[in-house]
């Protein structure tokens, strides 16, 4: 379409301008009014938001670099980290104790976060929020991974564990990311803050449930 | 008089076109070589089991370019009995079997080779990769020279003597373990100094 | 108008003549396209406005607020520097929360606290790097008092108390005053990457607080020795 349409001069609509410079106008707008679009609209949010791969405790949650399935929760004031030193903390400490198993090649996930209800993102450290993921593991070989993560008692109910490879968030973009519902209340919350068992946090592991 | 027809005013646009669209695309993937080309070995050398197969790749170090040829034959895959260097019982988890990857090298004594990678993939084409130390195994940092006499490393630090152990031998075997789960059959051995070039050698 | 007198009188005419109007918009489009953009950094950053320290009252910092309590003279804290006869540590006793909704790294904390011109208390340093003698010491670690682990990451909605300290050579004299910088960072967009990071390290508030003797109290963070 078109072709034959070309021809007849737009020009004499547009108050006489030349036919070049009206051109220019209108491409020069075109181009302003796909920016303002642009910029009114959360393209870019959207475009390069992560694809969040959800599930609940004890599901299998799919990703692109493969399945995690968180197996428990546990929460207290005080954690023993892998190397026995105690943690203590004013909030709470929620231990989460979960199951990696690559796809495809070797793959590390190195971001491990809890994400409130208010979108608070509590990551792990290496100290004082403990978390190990013993290096790539092996595609098919399910590995026994714990983090466990300090955080304000009001943001226990509702948690989801998020889990991907990147660290930086910035590459999260386009890439799956495991969320997951720690199905926790604020009943679990007022007990772990007043609860001063100290939970171990586990190291790394190979092979099945059972095993660890 | 007719005027000439769209196709004709705009042959020279119609032929800059793939031009220039070609030309956008090239300017527009310089990052291909960085997150694709140079991630994974992609040049590679296909060899068979039994046989030598030479493969010449390059390393580089504080020197520049290390170029270097290295000759190898992939002598079979069996289930492994003792890790790759350390005496440490192997005790795969549950579930997890463990392959030793027999191979023998030749190369002379002063070329660097102790920076190698070890995968073995699968017929999916799954990969599953030499590690020296995980959850489940403890083994030699290097699956390529042999634990005790290394060979010299790449010149990387000032101040660094990049020989000091004992000479290589001129022709040697190594038997690098890997973990795969059970039931999984190793198809093909992939040996790389570095992407993009790599060895692939068929284990059937 | 091809004259006598070299091309670039040449030039110079026909841009004194005709091409006026042509070069004084030129150069309007530049000094917009300039102002626009943000205009010209000035060479030297104004220095932020620095407000006086007040023990005890909450600092915002930009990702954190610190609210400085005591400093005192530790001579031993268990992890980091036992008994040494060489050193003496300086411990800060301080309460921080993180202001944002995300996990800010131990780092930037200790970064942002500094002692300035005490004797004896090197900057750490990099290999390859030198230190300005002058320029105020970040704390070399943050403690957490409640179990004296080392605080590494300050999560969103907590509120801390700990030791952040300083090694002082022994062989320099015990100081009864400390000169204190708070160190704050604003939330932008990096020009790098476009994320939003906390750049622009500036000193917000600065002054002296009392250091306590060793011999004065006993030593306090920590009953954990792992």
């Amino acid at each position: 379409m078109g072709g034959r349409r070309v021809a007849r001069p737009p020009a004499r609509r547009l108050n006489g301008l030349p036919r070049q410079a009206a051109f220019a106008v209108l491409l020069v707008a075109a181009l302003a009014t796909g920016r303002a679009v642009e910029g009114l609209m959360p393209v870019d949010d959207e475009t390069s938001a992560p694809f969040e791969r959800t599930g609940g405790v004890g599901d299998r949650v799919e990703t692109r670099w493969g399945d995690v399935e968180v197996t428990s929760v546990a929460g207290s004031t005080r954690i023993s980290d892998p190397y026995g030193t105690v943690h203590v903390t004013g909030g709470v400490y929620v231990v989460v104790d979960w199951t990696y198993t690559a796809a495809g090649e070797p793959q590390v996930p190195a971001y491990v976060a809890l994400r409130d209800t208010e979108g608070r993102v509590f990551r792990t450290s290496v100290e004082r929020n403990p978390y190990s993921s013993g290096g790539a593991a092996q595609p098919g070989i399910p590995r026994q991974v714990a983090a466990a993560i300090e955080v304000p008692a009001d943001a226990v109910a509702g948690a989801r564990l998020v889990v991907t490879l990147e660290t930086n968030p910035e590459d999260h973009r386009r890439d799956d990311i495991a969320v997951i519902d720690l199905g926790l209340t604020q009943d679990d919350a007022d007990a772990w803050a007043a609860s001063e068992e100290t939970v171990e946090v586990a190291e790394p592991a190979d092979g099945p449930e059972a095993a660890s | 008089m007719r005027r000439p027809g769209w196709w004709r005013r705009n042959r020279w646009g119609l032929v800059a076109l793939p031009v220039t669209l070609a030309a956008a695309l090239a300017a527009s993937s310089y990052r291909v070589e960085d997150y694709w080309w140079l991630e994974k070995p992609r040049d590679l050398v296909h060899a068979e089991r039994g046989e030598w197969a030479t493969f010449s790749a390059s390393q580089y170090d504080r020197t520049g370019d290390v170029p270097f040829t290295v000759r190898v034959r992939l002598d079979g895959v069996r289930p492994a009995e003792a890790p790759f260097g350390e005496d440490e019982p192997l005790e795969p988890p549950d579930g997890v079997q463990a392959v030793a990857v027999d191979l023998t090298l030749a190369a002379p004594p002063d070329v660097p080779l102790s920076g190698c990678q070890l995968v073995v993939r699968d017929a999916a084409g799954t990969e599953y990769a030499y590690q020296s130390a995980s959850p489940s195994i403890s083994q030699a940092t290097s699956p390529c020279v042999p634990p005790d006499a290394r060979g010299p490393e790449l010149d990387l630090f000032e101040g660094i003597d990049p020989d000091t152990g004992p000479r290589r031998p001129d022709e040697w075997s190594v038997s690098p373990v890997v973990l795969l789960p059970d039931g999984v059959e190793v198809a093909e051995v992939l040996l790389s100094w570095g992407p993009p070039e790599g060895l692939v050698i068929s284990a059937d | 108008m091809a004259e006598s007198g070299g091309r670039l009188r040449r030039l110079g005419l026909g841009a004194s003549r005709q091409h006026l109007p042509l070069a004084g918009s030129a150069a309007g489009a530049v000094v917009l396209a300039v102002l626009v953009a943000g205009g010209f950094d000035p060479l030297e950053k104004p220095a932020a406005d620095v407000a006086p320290l007040v023990v005890g009252e909450a600092v915002d910092l930009g990702p954190f607020t610190v609210t400085v309590e005591r400093m005192r003279v530790v001579d031993e804290l268990p992890g980091v520097s036992e008994g040494d006869d060489d050193t003496r540590v300086l411990a800060l006793v301080a309460t921080v929360t993180a202001t944002g909704t995300t996990t800010e790294y131990g780092a930037m904390l200790s970064e942002s606290v500094a002692l300035d011109g005490v004797p004896g208390v090197p900057a750490e340093v990099l290999p390859g790097d030198t230190a300005d003698p002058d320029e105020p010491v970040p704390a070399g670690d943050v403690y957490v008092m409640a179990d004296g682990t080392r605080l590494d990451a300050v999560q969103p909605g907590l509120e801390y108390e700990v030791a952040m300290v300083w090694e002082q050579d022994a062989r320099a004299a015990v100081p009864s005053e400390a000169r204190l910088v708070l160190v704050g960072r604003t939330l932008r967009q990096s020009s790098i990457d476009r994320s939003q990071e906390w750049l622009d390290p500036l000193p917000v508030v600065a002054g002296d607080i009392d250091v306590t003797a060793p011999s004065a109290e006993p030593s306090e963070p920590a009953e954990e020795d792992s």
